[in-house]
């Protein structure tokens, strides 16, 4: 978050010289010496606004793994594969395995990938 | 060569146990999946507990756990966690993606974990959205033994008898996702809140200030005048983002030399980030009462592919190993100031230990550290000088090794070293000062072939401690032979 401490904002006035502050011109630190770290610096501080709702990568992997077919299934299997996932219990927002976090839609996909479901997995043996 | 002079009766005072403290939030799998499955669960478990995660952690000798979060804290209201569990409320956990959160895991729960791992329990409260109520009557329905509405709620809950609770934060991040506060501001509501955290009976409650993120002296400065004397303990979070972009974090396990190099450059800033927050707690605490609880850090990357971005689920290398040995060393190393550490997260979450998937469990390459690093605990350091040789990537040179050093109570000395360097080995040799004879020397080391080496579930033990043959000890002096890329743990018997 280092980029964080480029800029002090205009309405925090300067600290006073103060005996026995650090260094403020230490790497990382204004020329004050104060933080410059606001909300408004960080709105995407640590990632907070990363949604389990956020499908768009899906597309872009599916499309990716379309160029390596050696390594996924036939197109009724993966139908069938889905299938499953879409009558388990443990699918959440429609596209989220809970026992693995993945995708069911990219995890579906692979020929080397089981259902992660205890007790064996859903998916049809044909997988 | 690397030197360092071991003064082994030069004490430096005790590492506290808690540096070896866990991090478990409601995000992602960490809590639902990985640590509570319900007791109906086909995973085997202990009253909804998993057994396989439970006896993984038990051989850590966890000392100290912090729940409910992180940024869930502070839209976390406790009430909503007990009682029959088919009747806890349903919430949305905004915090984190918008997961919904069926509050199945609560207060009872996360004791009784507590209690089956033989832990401290460390509990945030909240002031970003909760009340001084609440937070107060959360305490008294946790600690309280007498006659009290929360205690008798407590009981009509199932439990009669209260709850030990040492740790308490009083918010958490309150700078940002906890309530976007000035410093000012905050420390005037913590010493608010703090006022109704009673102690009741002899439950004497820890008390632990939202305290500043990585260089933020401002917010440290502020606390520390403004409220120092009603604290016990004060935060600090540092993440490891081994691109140092926030918006790009990197891969868990597709990285070059150069992005080793990075990230292993960016976990030695905890170092003079600690320094520098202890510059300013020295100013108003001189004598070294309040801790510093660095209870957020650890590799931040992006997601596993093909995973939800909400899960913040990431694969954990050989690389990771190094970060934690190194931060550990650190820790290790200021534990005057730190008394407890907790690294984010202890299950499928950022840097976890432990990873599950279905019924599965793996052991990460960190949990190994945590192992090889766990015979610190509660041990007396010990003052070690080292001299490094420089290791140098492009124009940026780091030190190659990082090192702690420890007497325990059987009076073993144990050495750890990390090598940092990616490419080559390192020959470390240590003077051994007011050490005796050294009866024997035995060790484990924790390296592979590839630098993006790490565990899965169909290969669980790709990367794993075996017993290190490089160090022996002779003439008063110690010589360790460090493979490239390793974290080491030497033992002298004397």
């Amino acid at each position: 978050m280092e980029a964080a401490f480029a800029a002090r904002p205009a309405d925090r006035p300067a600290a006073p010289a103060d005996e026995g502050m650090v260094t403020p011109t230490d790497e990382g630190m204004p020329a004050d010496g104060r933080s410059a770290v606001t909300p408004e610096d960080r709105p995407d501080c640590k990632g907070c606004t990363a949604s389990v709702h956020d499908d768009s990568q899906i597309g872009r992997i599916l499309a990716a793994l379309a160029r390596h077919p050696e390594s996924c299934v036939d197109d009724d299997v993966y139908e069938a594969r889905l299938a499953a996932c879409r009558a388990c219990p443990d699918l959440a927002y429609g596209t989220t395995c809970l026992h693995c976090g993945c995708f069911v839609a990219v995890r579906a996909k692979f020929r080397d990938r089981h259902c992660p479901s205890p007790g064996g997995g859903r998916w049809p043996e044909a997988g | 060569m690397n030197r360092a002079v071991l003064n082994a009766d030069i004490e430096r005072g005790t590492i506290s146990r808690h540096i070896y403290g866990h991090f478990a939030e409601h995000l992602g799998r960490c809590i639902y999946g990985g640590i509570w499955v319900g007791e109906d669960s086909p995973i085997e478990n202990v009253q909804g507990i998993r057994k396989d995660v439970l006896e993984a952690l038990r051989n850590l000798r966890i000392p100290v756990l912090r729940w409910p979060g992180g940024c869930f804290a502070d839209e976390y209201h406790w009430k909503d966690g007990i009682g029959p569990r088919e009747k806890r409320k349903r919430m949305v956990n905004t915090h984190w993606g918008g997961v919904v959160e069926n509050n199945h895991f609560g207060t009872h729960e996360f004791l009784l974990l507590c209690e089956l791992l033989g832990c401290e329990p460390y509990i945030t409260g909240n002031v970003g959205s909760g009340t001084v109520q609440e937070m107060s009557e959360w305490v008294e329905y946790m600690t309280f033994d007498g006659e009290s509405p929360m205690a008798n709620l407590r009981r009509e809950n199932g439990r009669d008898k209260p709850w030990r609770l040492k740790y308490f934060g009083v918010g958490n991040e309150s700078w940002g996702c906890g309530g976007n506060m000035r410093a000012e501001y905050y420390a005037d509501l913590y010493r608010r809140y703090q006022t109704y955290v009673r102690n009741y009976g002899d439950n004497k409650i820890y008390k632990i200030a939202c305290g500043p993120t990585d260089w933020d002296t401002h917010w440290m400065e502020v606390l520390m005048r403004e409220a120092g004397r009603f604290m016990d303990g004060i935060s600090l979070h540092y993440y490891t983002i081994s691109t140092g972009d926030w918006q790009d974090k990197g891969s868990a396990t597709d990285f070059d030399e150069k992005l080793w190099f990075s990230t292993l450059e960016r976990t030695l800033k905890m170092d003079e980030i600690i320094r520098k927050q202890k510059t300013v707690m020295d100013r108003y605490d001189p004598e070294k009462r309040v801790g510093l609880i660095v209870d957020e850090w650890g590799t931040w990357y992006n997601v596993e592919p093909g995973t939800n971005p909400g899960f913040l689920y990431q694969q954990n290398t050989l690389r990771d190993a190094l970060v934690a040995g190194i931060n550990l060393n650190i820790f290790n190393n200021h534990n005057d100031r730190v008394h407890m550490a907790n690294i984010a997260q202890m299950v499928n979450v950022l840097q976890a230990v432990i990873l599950t998937e279905g019924d599965r469990l793996v052991l990460t390459p960190t949990y190994h550290v945590f192992d090889m690093y766990k015979v610190h605990q509660d041990a007396t350091r010990l003052e070690l000088e080292l001299s490094s040789e420089p290791y140098r990537f492009g124009d940026a040179v780091i030190p190659k090794l990082s090192a702690s050093a420890s007497r325990d109570g059987e009076g073993r000395i144990n050495l750890t070293v990390c090598n940092l360097d990616h490419a080559d080995g390192a020959t470390l040799e240590v003077e051994l000062r007011g050490v005796g004879a050294v009866k024997s020397v035995s060790g484990l080391v924790l390296t592979a072939e590839n630098m993006q080496a790490h565990n899965t579930f169909d290969e669980p033990e790709a990367v794993k401690p075996v017993p290190f043959g490089g160090a022996k000890a002779e003439g008063g002096k110690l010589r360790a032979d460090l493979p490239a890329k390793s974290v080491v743990r030497i033992t002298l018997e004397v």
